[in-house]
């Protein structure tokens, strides 16, 4: 027997989770450990190896048909073999989860629950046991509201006194409700009929009406509309009409609308009758012309009334420094100056020169005439000393 | 509010406008709490009369700035109490600016007016039959004002 070769290298397995290393991954090893067959033919055989590198004629023939082993020497597949036989015994996938899960916290095994799954099973088969028969949606949706809705409520069954035919009362109610109801119409329909109703009825005569008893829907066509389409400037005018509507009380109100063009509606009104018309500018002077200055001026007082204290005080301040200014500013006549001189018109006499001016001269020709005067002294003085 | 509070009000704007300075101060001093305020819707009524008819609705900033700037430096001392952007705000809100209208407090605002109405009558050497109108004018809106907010 062929010495056996060290077994290949066994990856390390962890603890309660067995893992098998594929026969292909044994294979892979031995190539690159590089068997002993294929060795140079110049290096001297290992005697620890003995004759591992040679095929041992007979027992696993390379040239037998369908050998995949044929570059392998008969001690590589020795080797192989050996290492097979220490793998366990192959698992299911089954079994092999089963393993995986044990010893994880979430193992059912491993806790009082390790019956849960059979015991959830049979209770719900039970409960479905438990459940009324199959039934449509009508029926639950008519038990529903027969559950949740008391007699006298909303519930069209109240026709029925007996609770076992509830249902078929809420339904011969609704049938009863429908039976009243126009026939069936279309939505251009019921448009054009509203727009007769509302462009019907004409007269000039205005509602003024302010004892409360306003005027409600018009309902009655009392004359065709008159189109009144051309205003004062060649402009289209509005065409107004009446129509009946009834008060509060019950009587009979005329309500004049008027229905503008387009030309004479207020900006943005794009509704089929208009909404409001422009207002001219007399209107909108008299809406806010004075008004609004009154009420700017108004606003203006209630603040100076409200704070009239220290109105009177900054008036005062303002005003001491406003004499202080009017008393400094220099002025012909000894008073100040005007705040703007607005013209100025050209002297027609020459201007006097100024008074200060003359004074300075004449002060210097005194002084003057003093020196001479003082100069010929002393010189006639200093004769007399000569001659004597 | 009598109508001898508005009267009393007149007076003492009236001595003020006139370079009457001496009768302005005692006067002033004398005014109680109803003159007072009379004096303060008067003297609002004045100038907004005036500054409306010298600038007109919503004139252009450029006139405000020119004015005030020009009043300013005929009365330094004055314009060392008063900037000048009180003095444009009030011109402003009186002209029709109504955003501006209560946006300074009392004594900037009464100080601001006093200085203005002032400067405005002094610009074209307004006669004293002129400032007569323009305070019997005031005078009118004053008391009409009070009989509209005693009747509110």
């Amino acid at each position: 027997m062929a010495p056996q070769p060290a077994a290949p290298p066994f990856l390390s397995r962890k603890p309660r989770r067995p893992w098998r290393c594929p026969v292909s991954e044994v294979y892979q090893a031995s190539e690159i450990t590089q068997p002993a067959s294929e060795a140079p033919a110049t290096a001297p055989p290992d005697a620890s190896s003995g004759p591992a590198s040679a095929d041992n004629p007979g027992s696993y023939p390379d040239d037998a048909p369908g050998d995949d082993f044929a570059g392998y020497s008969d001690a590589d597949i020795d080797a192989i073999l050996a290492a097979e036989d220490q793998l366990p015994e192959p698992r299911t996938r089954q079994e092999a989860a089963a393993d995986t899960w044990d010893g994880t916290p979430d193992d059912p095994a491993g806790s009082d629950l390790a019956s849960e799954y059979d015991g959830d099973v049979a209770a719900l088969l039970a409960e479905e046991q438990q459940l009324p028969e199959p039934r449509t949606r009508q029926e639950a949706a008519a038990a529903t509201w027969d559950d949740t809705t008391p007699p006298g409520d909303d519930d069209p069954g109240t026709f029925s006194a007996n609770p076992a035919t509830e249902y078929d009362g809420d339904v011969a109610a609704l049938l009863a409700a429908e039976d009243q109801l126009p026939e069936p119409r279309t939505r251009q329909e019921a448009a054009a009929a509203t727009w007769d109703d509302t462009n019907s009825s004409q007269d000039d005569g205005l509602d003024t009406r302010t004892d409360g008893s306003g005027p409600s829907q018009p309902d009655t066509v009392t004359e065709p509309p008159a189109r009144n389409n051309e205003g004062e400037n060649g402009t289209p005018g509005p065409t107004e009409g009446q129509v009946d509507g009834h008060a509060q009380n019950g009587t009979d109100v005329p309500v004049t609308i008027e229905y503008l063009p387009p030309e004479a509606r207020t900006v943005a009104d794009t509704t089929p009758t208009g909404i409001g018309r422009k207002p001219t500018g007399a209107e909108i002077l008299d809406m806010e012309g004075d008004d609004r200055t009154e009420s700017r001026l108004d606003r203006l007082f209630d603040e100076m009334v409200k704070e009239a204290g220290d109105v009177s005080d900054g008036s005062g301040a303002i005003g001491e420094a406003i004499v202080i200014d009017d008393r400094s500013a220099p002025g012909p006549s000894g008073h100040s100056q005007p705040y703007h001189a607005t013209t100025r018109t050209a002297p027609d006499h020459p201007v006097p020169p100024d008074p200060g001016a003359s004074d300075a001269v004449s002060s210097m020709t005194i002084i003057g005439v003093a020196a001479a005067v003082a100069l010929r002294h002393a010189v006639s003085a200093l004769r007399k000393e000569h001659k004597a | 509010m009598t109508n001898t509070d508005v009267d009393s009000a007149v007076a003492v704007l009236r001595a003020f406008l006139t370079r009457d300075f001496s009768t302005y101060q005692s006067l002033r001093e004398g005014l109680d709490a109803s003159q007072r305020q009379a004096f303060a819707v008067v003297l609002a009524a004045a100038f907004t009369s005036a500054a409306t008819r010298r600038f007109g609705e919503k004139p252009p900033a450029a006139d405000v700035i020119e004015f005030v700037a020009e009043a300013r430096a005929s009365y330094p001392t004055a314009a060392g109490i008063l900037s000048a952007e009180d003095a444009e705000t009030v011109i402003r809100a009186s002209t029709g600016d109504d955003d501006l209208i209560g946006a300074l407090d009392g004594r900037r605002s009464g100080a601001a007016q006093t200085a203005m109405l002032f400067a405005l009558t002094r610009e074209n050497g307004a006669p004293a039959a002129a400032i007569d109108a323009l305070l019997a004018e005031a005078a009118a809106q004053a008391e009409d004002y009070f009989q509209r907010r005693a009747g509110r």
